[in-house]
């Protein structure tokens, strides 16, 4: 590789950098000093090792953790340090370790080559990661990761907070470092060694058939490539067939050569960067440009493929792409054994949510996919991580992408103040192992390269080791030079004057990202989305609004900058107990892994009352998928109002309004036909409209304070009761109830009844969904409304009822199987009345009941379930909800 | 692969064939349930579009002979999916109209084009079921293309995303949607037009706008840019004798002209301007 590993001397410069620092930062850092030094002192050179050996610090784990802490640091911005550290510190002395063990990792790079190092046994893939990183002299490293294959031989996301040989069990040490998130925008990147890893990683793609392009794409790419590698085209040196010794394509012709050959000509001047750049630009167009595809089967047991990528999740059936649900539209992720699901917000023409699985062929490949979803998401919808979810009874995995998000990582590394890195660009080496050639020197018999061409997948594999084995070889072989650069860490970011710096580099990348093309977006949503919207709506219309801004679009930056100057500290606090939080992580995953938990809800819940809540569902949507980023309501609204560009923007579209107006008043009119289409057409399951368009839509009412204040406290249980029915568990119930009692506000007693409603009917395409799930889940249609109605007015006037306070709170889960060739909708309805103890409450009940019959006059009331709590004790009160 | 959406519409030769005696015909076999229509209308409709084609849009024009046992002949743009240098031969539904893709591959081997044949028993495409935005593919799964077919666009074009559309109704997806501009989709007003422009714009990763017009058939329309990049696009269009009601909300696409053709009667044999004529660029790539 293009690193060597002499410099030493320039790592321990930039070790002793932090310690000259402003005040702030010392008294954060007087208990972290060791683990300042962490990074650079555990730095993969053997030298460094030998260091921790000779054990001058005595305390490798200590130290360990202090580095994985103070990755954390940066994430999270300035001024946390002093909360973090303390805690760590009284945490390591109790791990004290033994003894300092190491094990050697073997790390493929993407040039294939082998980097070898050693990292103490109980390090974390933090460690690890940095090493390579560190190695490869490359700061904007969070696209990257490192991958271990499991005993499946599928490949599994190293994650970098928790313990590598937890991780990797009884497997080898072996990973390999590669792209993990695709940059959108490879040009925005800041150094030009960073596109240099994703042209090597996407060449590999390329060569695999992971990427597929047309002959015409393959020369273009392969052209640049050569640009990059070779430079300009030499009439002395570059004689006869001087590419055959690249590889660019899985099936690469003479025909394929010669037009990269033809193409290199006219090149001439471009510097290998500049020619990357012109690689990247075209390979960023390619369809599957940083697509994780995942092989699955729908509800009917077809095969399927679900791509996860930076805007969201794709759904493929053989090449072809049958669906695509955009983060904005996934209100939750989860996986339950070997099935995943996806929740979806309701579109334009329906009223409920509905909840969409796929079946993986194991448990493990269903967490990992679940995994790779929660942090593409994270890394490009959200502004800053979401806290891993605290304390003992969380449900599912606790498990979170605790790195940067691109956000973060653009704004970090438009601080990076290094000259630009001087590296050799060698990646084509390695295909002269690999590759034979028609009378080059490197010969090898000529069936393998036939191989090549028929490219079948474990062909490829092997075609993969090959350069692994020959670049091992190889990378002994060269001693490369790197010219010493000086490794500034970007923790500066927590001195106070970067503070300021930060928050000109936000201003900057806010400017940025108005300049840049993905700015159009919110345009393009506007013009798809409009016609579709409905005016009378203005909750839906602002999610809609989000739809169409998937990657670090103006929205978002701006957030970005809200919070950072107000609700810090609702993300923060937790971060520091992510690590300890890590064991039983795998037990717990067992359970149940879904995206929203309590602790989650909460905060948002607090959230929310200081926003003006216009519709539950929009409001569900933040409570379920805690998605940060996805305030629109307020964030949109500060946008425009601290950005007059995009409002412009914005009333530039709306006067173009006029071109379309037939869009906008078609749209109310079709709707309802549309649905019921909808649910005729053979969708094959995989998008489930409503077809119960009779629904009454659900509405909240405006709240006053004090139903807010009861509605803080139903919703973890709504929550909670919502997963009740999905799971379908009885012991599920039991949490049920007892978070029934946490909910009692106003006083005395409390019914809560549910209604089951069942409802048959034959579903056209009805081949059933049996191979699937055995149970009800395939296809799930959910609503839940949680719409506390205010004292007797309501109730009173239109049922009679006589309670003097009373509130209900209506929770509806909808649940639609698809059986052999009937479909059956199953309602479930949560109706909790809160009133007086005089309240009569048999007969709010009766009125429940007589309402959600109404509701549904084709539907049969098959069960009605009422617990009854009277007047618990206000300690009861308060302690419940921690328990449940 | 140029700047995104750049390559639509990029053209240098039309590529039509004549209208034969047969399609005015009693007819067996392949048309049957084709109302008679009257042949000169159709076959003077058919000069006009190849005049304006040649003439307005300054193209190549080409014109296969009319072949009496093929009297769907003239609908070529079932038979051939073409984009950039490559030329896809379709598998058409009816196994009647099979023989039509003969004569236009030749045709198309001669341009110079890359020809990719469909040799699945299995799979059915009908050219006009293909949209291409410029950016990506579309394909609509109707009752002339089958999920083979479309699998098969994929294959050939790889380096586009290609989607499906379930397409409701006797149409084809290009019946019911098309490109005003490189960043307008176009569609009728029907529920299949609608429901298959709500398809894409969930299946898309780009930004379009939406254009909706009155008449389904006014969406069949074909962006082109002959001649030279930079050069004002047009839009070949249904025009005002056809389809009064489309004509006031076509002038709202902005930066093509329009240029208005009549196809009334070849539109009784189920003709729409895609299916009329093939457009390509025999220098794809300048």
């Amino acid at each position: 590789m293009t690193m060597e590993t002499g410099p030493d001397a320039e790592v321990k410069k930039a070790q002793e950098d932090p310690p000259p620092q402003p005040p702030q930062q010392l008294e954060a850092s007087a208990s972290q000093a060791p683990a300042t030094a962490a990074p650079h002192g555990l730095a993969g050179h053997p030298e460094a090792n030998s260091n921790e050996k000779q054990g001058t610090q005595p305390d490798p784990r200590h130290t360990e953790q202090g580095l994985d802490m103070e990755e954390k640091d940066y994430v999270e911005t300035d001024g946390l340090s002093d909360r973090t550290t303390p805690s760590k510190t009284q945490k390591s002395p109790q791990k004290i370790a033994k003894k300092f063990k190491s094990a050697i990792c073997h790390v493929t790079l993407l040039d294939a080559s082998e980097y070898e190092c050693e990292v103490e046994k109980h390090g974390r893939g933090q460690v690890l990661f940095d090493m390579v990183c560190e190695h490869l002299n490359l700061l904007e490293k969070d696209y990257f990761g490192l991958t271990f294959c499991d005993p499946d031989s599928q490949k599994n996301w190293l994650d970098p907070s928790k313990e590598i040989k937890k991780q990797i069990r009884s497997g080898p040490w072996n990973f390999a470092f590669t792209v993990k998130f695709y940059p959108p925008d490879p040009a925005q990147l800041t150094e030009d060694i960073t596109r240099y890893y994703l042209c090597l990683q996407l060449r590999a793609d390329i060569i695999t058939g992971r990427l597929p392009c047309s002959f015409v794409t393959h020369a273009l790419l392969g052209s640049y490539a050569v640009q990059a590698e070779l430079g300009d085209f030499d009439a002395e040196e570059h004689v006869g067939n001087y590419v055959s010794e690249l590889r660019f394509a899985p099936n690469q012709t003479k025909e394929l050569e010669e037009r990269i050959m033809e193409l290199h000509k006219t090149y001439r001047g471009m510097t290998p960067g500049e020619a990357e750049i012109h690689f990247l630009e075209n390979a960023k167009k390619l369809s599957m440009y940083g697509v994780d595809l995942h092989h699955a089967k729908d509800s009917e047991g077809i095969d399927i493929m679900l791509g996860v990528c930076a805007n969201g999740l794709l759904i493929y059936r053989d090449r072809l792409r049958i669906n695509r649900f955009a983060w904005p539209k996934i209100l939750k992720i989860s996986y339950k054994r070997s099935n995943f699901y996806i929740k979806i917000r309701p579109g334009e023409y329906e009223q409920f949510e509905s909840t969409i699985g796929f079946k993986l062929p194991n448990h493990r490949s269903a967490k990992r996919l679940w995994k790779v979803c929660i942090e593409h998401h994270t890394f490009f919808r959200l502004v800053s991580p979401e806290p891993p979810p605290k304390g003992f009874l969380v449900m599912g995995s606790k498990f979170r992408y605790s790195g940067r998000t691109q956000a973060q990582t653009r704004q970090a590394s438009a601080l990076i103040d290094r000259p630009a890195p001087f590296f050799e660009r060698s990646s084509s080496k390695r295909y002269t192992m690999s590759r034979s050639l028609d009378g080059a020197e490197f010969s090898r018999p000529a069936s393998v390269s036939e191989n090549h061409d028929v490219g079948s997948e474990a062909e490829k594999s092997e075609e993969d080791r090959d350069y692994g084995g020959g670049r091992r070889k190889s990378e002994t072989e060269e001693g490369e030079l790197r010219t010493p650069t000086k490794i500034k860490e970007l923790k500066f970011l927590d001195k106070p004057e970067d503070v300021l710096l930060k928050h000109q580099a936000s201003i900057n990348e806010l400017k940025r990202t108005l300049k840049e093309p993905n700015s159009k977006l919110i345009h393009r949503d506007r013009d798809w989305e409009r016609e579709r919207r409905l005016p009378s709506s203005p909750a839906s219309s602002s999610p809609k609004h989000e739809e169409g801004t998937p990657k670090g679009t103006p929205e978002k930056t701006n957030e970005r900058a809200g919070l950072r100057e107000g609700s810090e500290e609702k993300v923060k606090p937790p971060r520091p107990k992510a690590p300890e939080s890590d064991p039983g992580d795998e037990d717990q995953d067992q359970e149940r892994d879904s995206v929203f938990l309590k602790d989650n809800h909460l905060a948002i819940e607090r959230k929310c009352s200081s926003i003006t809540v216009s519709s539950t569902s929009s409001l569900e949507a933040e409570v379920d998928f805690t998605v940060i980023g996805d305030y629109h309501g307020t964030a949109f609204e500060d946008f425009s109002r601290s950005l007059p560009e995009l409002d412009r923007d914005r009333s530039d579209s709306e006067a173009e309004g006029p071109v379309f107006p037939r869009d906008l008043d078609k749209a109310a009119p079709i709707q309802d036909e549309e649905s019921k289409a909808a649910s005729e057409a053979p969708e094959r399951g995989i998008c489930p409209t409503s077809d119960m368009p009779h629904f009454e839509p659900v509405k909240t009412e405006t709240m006053t304070v004090s139903s807010m204040a009861i509605r803080k406290k139903i919703e973890p249980e709504a929550v909670l009761q919502a997963r009740v029915s999905t799971m379908e568990t009885a012991q599920q119930v039991d949490g049920g109830t007892t978070g029934g009692k946490e909910m009692i506000t106003t006083s005395h007693s409390v019914t809560m009844e549910t209604t089951c409603t069942t409802m048959e009917n034959s579903l056209k395409s009805g081949k059933g969904a049996a191979v699937m799930i055995p149970g009800p889940q395939t296809v799930a249609t959910e609503i839940r409304s949680l719409s506390p109605i205010i004292g007797k007015d309501v109730l009173a006037s239109a049922y009679g009822a006589t309670a003097e306070t009373l509130s209900t709170s209506t929770t509806t889960h909808v649940t639609k199987t698809v059986k052999g060739g009937f479909s059956e909708t199953r309602i479930e309805k949560r109706i909790i009345i809160t009133g007086d103890e005089d309240v009569d409450q048999d007969q709010a009940l009766a009125l429940a009941i007589k309402e959600a019959k109404l509701q549904h006059p084709d539907m049969l009331v098959t069960k009605a379930v009422v617990y009854r709590e009277t007047d618990p004790s206000p300690e009861e009160r308060d302690k419940k909800p921690q328990e449940s | 692969m140029g700047t995104p959406g750049e390559g639509l519409g990029r053209c240098s030769h039309a590529l039509i064939r004549g209208v034969p005696e047969s399609l005015g015909k009693e007819r067996e076999g392949v048309a049957v349930g084709i109302p008679p229509l009257d042949l000169a209308k159709a076959q003077r409709e058919h000069g006009v579009l190849g005049g304006k084609l040649r003439q307005r849009l300054g193209l190549q024009l080409l014109e296969l002979p009319p072949e009496e046992q093929l009297p769907l002949g003239p609908l070529l743009g079932d038979t051939a999916v073409v984009h950039g240098d490559t030329a896809l031969i379709t598998r058409p539904w009816s196994p009647a109209r099979r023989p039509e893709v003969d004569g236009v591959r030749r045709a198309l081997q001669d341009l110079g084009l890359r020809i990719v044949e469909i040799k699945d028993e299995n799979a059915t495409l009908d050219g006009t079921d293909v949209l291409f935005t410029g950016r990506e593919f579309f394909v609509g799964l109707s009752k002339w293309t089958n999920h083979r077919g479309a699998e098969i666009v994929a294959d050939t074009f790889r380096d586009f995303a290609v989607s499906t559309v379930p397409v409701s109704g006797p149409s084809h997806l290009r019946g019911l949607c098309g490109m005003g501009g490189p960043r307008t989709v176009v569609a009728g007003s029907s529920e299949a037009a609608q429901k298959a422009v709500r398809a894409m714009a969930a299946l898309t990763d780009h930004p379009y706008a939406s254009l909706t017009l009155p008449d389904d058939a006014a969406a069949d329309c074909l962006f082109l840019r002959p001649g030279l990049p930079g050069a004002s696009p047009f839009l070949l269009h249904r025009g005002g004798g056809d389809l009064p009601n489309s004509q006031e909300v076509l002038q709202k696409l902005p930066d093509v002209t329009l240029v208005p053709v009549s196809c009334s009667e070849l539109e009784k044999a189920g003709a729409g301007l895609s299916s009329l004529c093939l457009v390509l660029s025999t220098r794809p790539h300048s």
